[in-house]
């Protein structure tokens, strides 16, 4: 027997796991479960019945509910008429049959076409639908219809797609006192850390964001702020002290401004990474390895500084963006390109250096900048250049690449705009 | 198959290593092979191909399928120059240090230690003499242990050699001069003629001479 709950709120699946683990969430609002051996521990469906309204009413909801031998006529039964509907077995064509052949739409494999074609025909009920002969439906709609009509009967039967209870790893903390310094904050998150990393290893899970929420006492008595970081990781992590040694690190780098009253934390479960290394294919960091690396150096230069370069799509001079470093999985790599020379390469000052410069019939003849100084031996350009004239970021240029006297080659750059002399790099 | 398979055994005796205990470059003379487990040092004055050659290594490296990563000493680093000359930018780790020496022999530090990176470049180009002379001496033999039982490379660049006895390598880059096309009147920027010698080891070989490819 299988029992089905329809409401527009409320935890349905709450309610339905409290008499069954085989529940099935069959659509927004509508869950169906298996009764079968409540009858020992209950008694009759009627007494089920009335069990599942009493825990339903208990938690606030208000929903119609069918007992019936196979979930999709209790489904039908649930979804299209209020109240409790008890089924016994064999009379399911008695409570289908009034329905209108609309309501065969909440089955999700029934298209709509299918029940225009039947009012096209005049079948306006589930009953006109079960007196069809099963032969004329197969051969008019195969498979399908034959199914259809099955339904329209209540002969269906099959098994509950059993769904998975949500796994939320998180756990809130008060403290008995606020804690100022980081040390005894450690031992409350290692705690948190082993006990949340535990239950999702127990599930093959691990985590690849963690969400620290630190509540702190304000200034005012009784006010408080919070601490928000979210740290992502480059590989999921089911090492408690690995995540305890990169939040530290993090915390260092960016500690709370006032006393900890309370600490939250939550997990975001992913299945671990699995990566199968092949014997030609170079060594790679460990990703755990990787991420405690990457954390200590965002703590030392800061998170902006440290990552992969990406250009962005755009003429502008020095436009980049610093992505967080996900280098991609291994892979076997071509053949590098044949090398015959090595290719000129440019070292930005940043930010350009702004320079003097002497012209001299129109032409850059002396620059003086910090620590570029000397008279221009040749000179390439102007190159001129401009753009973004719509944003903030708009430039308009000369560009000349000079050999200096003091034996460097540099690519300086008058700002036409600012009529401003700049050093941007020297060739090397 | 040599060209792809590094070899996990790294010998002491470097340089009588086999072709998978170096780092070289193709179709370029092996006199800029670099060791593998090693320290390396490349140095010389500002527009000397310094910074040429650390683009070159990290291409090399990173079409191999290896994790490099660019401690920038200076912030100098421009990605689309090393794009051009071949260097996978999704697969390299820059950190920037914002002119702190201290800073990035930390971040080197960590790198190596964390293991797994094929080339580790420490560019110290725009620090001064001074400063690197006040990098204490026991940096660069922490640097040369964390390396000895792997097959990275850690290649300092700077003005002048820095690490002492605990460089495998050092490659010396000299500028000869820039060359220029055009007429006199409108001349462009060709490449730079530069000379690169091996101060260490002293290599029978005769210093190389080369020029570097056109501005893009």
């Amino acid at each position: 027997m299988y029992a089905c709950v329809h409401s527009a709120q409320g935890d349905l699946f709450a309610l339905a796991s409290s008499f069954s683990p085989a529940v099935e969430r069959t659509s927004p609002g509508t869950v169906v479960f298996s009764i079968a051996g409540l009858g020992r521990l209950i008694g009759s469906p009627h007494q089920i019945a009335a069990e599942i309204g009493r825990c339903g009413a208990a938690l606030g909801i208000h929903a119609s509910l069918a007992i019936a031998n196979n979930p999709d006529t209790a489904v039908l039964i649930a979804r299209n008429k209020s109240g409790v509907t008890i089924v016994p077995p064999g009379k399911e064509a008695d409570f289908l049959g009034h329905f209108p052949i609309e309501a065969l739409c909440v089955i999700s494999e029934v298209t709509p076409q299918l029940i225009e074609t039947f009012e096209c025909w005049g079948i306006r009920t589930l009953a006109n639908l079960a007196e069809l002969p099963e032969i004329g439906l197969a051969e008019r709609f195969g498979e399908a219809g034959v199914h259809l009509r099955r339904l329209a009967l209540g002969w269906t039967q099959r098994v509950l797609h059993i769904a998975t209870p949500e796994n939320k790893f998180e756990k809130r903390v008060e403290l008995d006192y606020p804690l100022e310094l980081l040390e005894p904050l450690l031992f409350v998150l290692s705690s948190i850390l082993n006990e949340l990393l535990n239950a999702m290893r127990r599930l093959s899970l691990a985590a690849n964001r963690i969400h620290l929420g630190l509540e702190l006492l304000g200034l005012e008595l009784g006010a408080k702020s919070r601490h928000e970081r979210i740290l992502e990781f480059a590989a999921p992590i089911q090492d408690a002290s690995m995540l305890l040694k990169i939040l530290q690190l993090d915390l260092e780098a960016h500690p709370a401004a006032a006393p900890i009253a309370a600490v939250r934390i939550e997990l975001n479960p992913v299945p671990p990474q699995s990566v199968q290394h092949g014997l030609f294919l170079p060594s790679q960091p460990e990703p755990q390895k990787l991420q405690l690396v990457l954390t200590r150096i965002a703590g030392l230069v800061g998170e902006h500084n440290v990552g992969s370069p990406a250009l962005l799509d755009t003429h502008r001079p020095d436009a980049f963006a610093m992505l967080p470093f996900r280098p991609p999985a291994p892979a076997t790599m071509g053949e590098p390109a044949a090398r015959t020379s090595l290719q000129i390469a440019l070292r930005m000052f940043r930010p350009a250096l702004q320079a003097n410069v002497r012209v001299k019939q129109e032409r850059p003849a002396e620059v003086a900048a910090t620590g570029v100084r000397g008279t221009v031996l040749t000179a390439s350009g102007p190159w001129r250049s401009a753009g973004e004239w719509w944003a903030e970021t708009r430039w308009i240029r000369d560009a000349w690449d000079i050999d200096l006297s003091d034996g460097g080659v540099y690519r300086i750059y008058l700002r036409l705009d600012s009529r401003r002399w700049f050093v941007e790099g020297v060739y090397d | 198959m040599a060209n792809t398979i590094l070899s996990p055994l790294v010998h002491k005796g470097y340089f009588q290593g086999d072709s998978s205990s170096f780092l070289s470059l193709d179709h370029l003379p092996q006199i800029l092979r670099l060791p593998r487990g090693a320290i390396s040092e490349i140095v010389g004055r500002p527009s000397s191909g310094r910074t040429a050659l650390l683009h070159a290594i990290l291409a090399e490296a990173l079409n191999r399928g290896e994790i490099c990563a660019f401690i920038d000493c200076a912030d100098s680093f421009d990605p689309l120059t090393a794009r051009n000359n071949g260097v996978a930018l999704e697969r390299l780790l820059w950190v920037r240090c914002g002119q702190k020496p201290e800073n990035a022999l930390k971040a080197a530090d960590w790198i190596l230690h964390g293991g797994g990176f094929g080339v580790v470049i420490l560019d110290l180009c725009d620090a001064s003499p001074e400063t690197l002379r006040r990098i204490p001496l026991p940096w660069w033999y922490r640097f040369r242990r964390a390396l000895e039982s792997t097959t990275s490379i850690l290649a300092i660049a700077g003005s002048h050699s820095i690490a002492g006895s605990c460089a495998s390598c050092i490659i010396e880059m000299e500028r000869r001069g820039a060359r220029w096309s055009g007429s006199a009147q409108v001349p462009v920027l060709d490449g730079i003629d530069f000379r690169a010698a091996s101060r260490k080891p002293v290599r029978a070989a005769a210093p190389l001479h080369a020029v570097l490819g056109t501005v893009s």
